[in-house]
């Protein structure tokens, strides 16, 4: 009983959490890009247009829900629901803070606390790619959306790979899918960064496929396939999809954060005066920064090139990688 | 599956798209995010304005001009004033004075352009802070024009005869500080794209004309100028007083889009030599001819026709006018660059990818105020 | 100005299809049979070094005697800035050859041509293949609006229709404010 009712307690707190973060995340993308394109951005609603995003979410429920009448209307709704519901279960096994020691036993900050954590974010981090799919052929034949899929699909499943041979290292070297494992086996080790900086980097590029952020935000080039899935869609519907990239952003910054760099332990030289809860979400803040900056600064690349980098750079390299964790740590070289 | 399985989609590209700037509607034949069709269709911003001109007195069809291609209105002016001047047969008894402003103004207008330019082009591939660089320059241009003819964006500034008014002293301290700091400017949006890996990607390599196909499709200005063609009217033909100034061709051999790109880059830079040399040069004088001071008094050209043409920052802008000794042209044919070059773009795109496409489209500068006239 | 030597080969090479040499403004205007005006067009292209085609248009002239349209190409050689334009006279009824197989740039321009003006290309072909179809208006457009006794304003009919499809306050703007 016990065990359902925390359960439940840390599932609306993710969900405000993880809400008042989007919304936040809103207002900050758009100010940092406005500082960097020499311009002020959302100033009049709030204190220094703070209150924007929410003004935003209000406007967006009363616009009119347009559903095409040639779409499949139940896939037509399911799948801004199936994207932002998997986006979410996604972030039910990561941990937003250090577990504590209670009387007890150990309190941890995330919703289901599994050994198998890190399967989980990428069964549903594949799955949350359908609602997309879902939305390119639910908008009834209408072609944007359909190329959108088409790329998202493509995107996915080639991105996918790469990342779970990227996070496939750390995993080896912990010698577990458990997130808090993980951070243990770092505080005993350096951070696994250090051990495998060839993981670290393409974990960092298939970061950025996958949750289709620039510069690989091909399912939305909105200058050539004008914003792909979403087209058709219109509202909160509309609402939901920047909403559950928003949230894929924050899983995948945490993922790097407690895969590479040692979640919540600070740098050996910070002597514990921070506590770990605020080393770990300077970090996340700084891969989510990293996401805005690159917006600001690069161009799209081609759907071609995308699958060249996928499949001819990035797949051999982390393949060799792994033979090369594998060898290192049967051999017991040192430092592994 | 045998070739006969395939299907092809056929996507209709515009005219409500982000990247066709403006009104053009390409009707892709994707064999997945292949091109294997292109026809383009044009006309939505259609409004008659050669028809216009038939009804019109020549110095009543001067503001009309600025509607052609609304994003460089002063050459519109110019290249529309100095064809009717070929018509009258004065075109050298314009006062030294007044062919120096039109110098300055066209230059100027040519870097608005380019900056505007550069910024939708850049946006079409991605990147979307050179947006809001090129912006911020193309204000101040926009600045010194409303300081000397009081528009922001159609000026009907350029009249038949010189100019409108005399330029101001307030003017000529904007232009000095324009000139000076535009170099460092330019570097910026250098730095974020010259070298850029991704924006190289995407443009190298992507739809090389030849040169040999770059003079068979009329392609004009720029676009030529990208497929190793050394040809730019105001040093091959030169019209006003750019005989007097010095500048360079930037030409490049490639034919890319990356090369197209080079060459408006440079020409940016070559505009902003030629306003320097216009600062040191420009002499005292009047700016208009006695005969064309008042716009009431009809302009009544002899019989005969006559093809004027400028060297406009997107091609070739050329008016052909056929007049019958009265004071309305009996017709008038606008050589639009943007109209050539948008029947140029299947040839272009065919056989690249969606996304070039957008890169084409943006390579040719295609503005369609001026294409559908 | 153009050379002489380019017309005398036009006129050794065309002797009877030379209808007029004269010259406007500094414009060498060439005046020609419609019957030959491909062979003569091919013949700048191909020997005379006239390799750019800056426009294809036509003049209507309702009044005169005779051919009603002028069709009009204005050619350059960018090798000598040579500039020569060529004319020709057709009747209402009569078909031009079209030049597309010369010039991949005439496409565009005659379509146009064809649109405002109603003189069909015989022989045009596209950049997918497809035939002559109007550029600027739509596709199933009745006129051709540069023919001179095509009306400057609608007709009473448009403005009827206004009336009775506009919101209440939007009536009185469709007026015509100023007659051309």
């Amino acid at each position: 009983m016990m065990i359902v009712i925390w359960g439940l307690v840390k599932f609306v707190a993710l969900m405000l959490i993880v809400s008042v973060y989007v919304l936040f995340m809103t207002w900050f993308d758009r100010k940092v890009l406005a500082r960097m394109q020499n311009r002020i951005g959302p100033q009049l609603v709030g204190f220094h247009g703070l209150l924007q995003p929410l003004a935003d979410t209000i406007k967006s429920f009363w616009k009119e829900d347009i559903i095409p009448t040639r779409s499949y209307r139940v896939m037509f709704w399911l799948a801004p629901i199936i994207t932002i519901t998997t986006a979410f279960a996604a972030a039910f096994v990561v941990p937003f803070a250090p577990p504590i020691k209670t009387a007890s036993g150990v309190f941890h900050f995330s919703v289901a606390h599994i050994n198998e954590a890190m399967l989980f974010v990428f069964a549903f981090l594949g799955l949350s790619s359908f609602g997309v799919l879902y939305a390119g052929i639910a908008s009834g034949g209408s072609k944007y959306p359909f190329i959108g899929a088409q790329r998202e699909g493509a995107q996915m499943v080639s991105y996918e790979i790469i990342l779970a041979l990227s996070l496939l290292n750390p995993i080896l070297m912990s010698q577990s899918l458990n997130f808090e494992q993980i951070v243990a086996a770092q505080t005993h080790h350096l951070w696994f960064v250090f051990y495998q900086p060839v993981a670290f980097l393409t974990f960092l590029i298939s970061m950025f496929a996958v949750s289709a952020k620039v510069p690989f935000d091909l399912p939305e080039a909105e200058s050539e396939i004008c914003c792909g899935h979403f087209v058709e869609y219109s509202g909160l519907k509309m609402g939901l999809y920047p909403f559950a990239q928003y949230v894929v952003v924050l899983v995948m910054s945490a993922i790097m954060v407690l895969a590479f760099l040692g979640g919540w332990t600070g740098p050996f030289w910070s002597g514990g005066f921070i506590p770990g809860l605020i080393w770990y979400w300077i970090k996340i803040a700084f891969f989510i920064f990293l996401f805005t900056w690159a917006w600001g600064t690069f161009p799209r690349y081609r759907y071609d090139q995308l699958m060249d980098i996928g499949w001819k750079v990035l797949l051999p390299i982390s393949v060799l990688n792994i033979f090369w964790t594998g060898f290192a740590l049967t051999a017991g070289l040192p430092f592994f | 599956m045998s070739s006969s399985d395939i299907r092809t989609v056929e996507l209709n590209m515009g005219p409500q798209h982000p990247s066709t700037h403006g009104v053009l509607r390409l009707i892709l034949k994707l064999n997945g995010e292949k091109v294997e069709n292109v026809s383009p269709r044009v006309g939505y911003l259609h409004r008659g304005i050669e028809k216009l001109a038939e009804n019109m007195t020549y110095q009543q069809f001067t503001p009309i001009t600025d509607r052609l291609d609304y994003v460089y209105s002063m050459n519109n002016n110019f290249a529309y004033a100095s064809s009717v001047e070929k018509l009258l047969g004065v075109a050298d008894q314009i006062p030294e004075r007044a062919e120096y402003i039109r110098v300055i103004v066209a230059e100027l207008d040519r870097i608005a352009n380019h900056l505007v330019w550069l910024a939708t082009h850049a946006l079409d591939i991605g990147a979307m802070t050179p947006y809001f660089y090129c912006m911020r320059e193309r204000e101040m241009i926009l600045d010194m024009f409303e300081e000397i003819c009081g528009a922001r964006l159609l000026y009907n500034y350029v009249r038949i005869g010189g100019v409108a008014k005399d330029i101001t002293p307030r003017f000529m301290d904007m232009l000095k500080e324009f000139v000076k700091i535009f170099p460092e400017k330019w570097k910026e949006y250098d730095m974020l794209l010259t070298k850029n890996r991704i924006w190289l990607k995407r443009t190298k390599d992507v739809a090389v004309i030849s040169k040999e196909d770059a003079i068979n499709w009329g392609l004009s200005g720029p676009s030529l100028r990208g497929s190793n063609i050394e040809w730019d009217l105001r040093k091959k033909k030169p019209y006003s007083v750019y005989s007097e100034l010095d500048f360079d061709i930037p030409y490049y051999s490639e034919g890319d889009v990356y090369a197209r790109y080079l060459v408006r880059m440079n020409e940016m830079l070559q505009s902003n030599r030629i306003l320097e040399q216009c600062i040191a040069k420009i002499p005292d004088g009047p700016t208009m001819m006695d005969d064309f001071k008042k716009v009431s008094k009809p302009i009544k050209p002899p019989a005969g026709e006559a093809y004027g043409y400028n060297e406009v920052p997107g091609g070739e802008l050329g008016f052909y006018i056929v007049s019958e000794g009265k004071n309305k042209p009996y017709r008038m044919k606008i050589r639009s660059p943007s109209f050539i070059h948008a029947y140029a773009i299947p040839f272009a795109a065919k056989g690249y990818l969606i996304s070039d496409v957008v890169a084409v489209i943006g390579s040719f500068d295609v503005v369609f105020g001026e294409c559908d006239r | 100005m153009l050379n002489s030597k380019v017309l005398d080969a036009l006129k050794s090479q065309f002797n009877d299809g030379i209808i007029e040499v004269s010259e406007s403004c500094g414009d060498q205007i060439v005046e020609v049979k419609n019957d030959i005006l491909h062979d003569v067009l091919k013949f700048l292209h191909d020997e005379q070094s006239f390799d750019y085609l800056l426009f294809i248009t036509a003049l209507d002239y309702p009044k005169r005697e005779g051919k009603r349209f002028d069709v009009v190409y204005q050619l350059r050689a960018t090798s000598t800035f040579d500039e020569i334009r060529v004319k020709v006279s057709v009747a209402e009824d009569e078909e031009v050859e079209s030049i597309t197989d010369i010039w991949v740039s005439a496409i565009g321009d005659e379509c146009e041509t064809y649109d405002m003006f109603g003189i069909w290309f015989k022989n045009h072909k596209g950049s997918g293949g497809e035939g002559l179809r109007r550029a600027l208006m739509p596709d199933d457009w009745v006129g051709h609006p540069f023919r001179k006794e095509y009306p400057l304003k609608g007709d009473g009919f448009s403005d009827r229709w206004a009336e009775k499809y506009l919101p209440k306050g939007q009536r009185h703007q469709i007026e015509h404010t100023r007659m051309p």
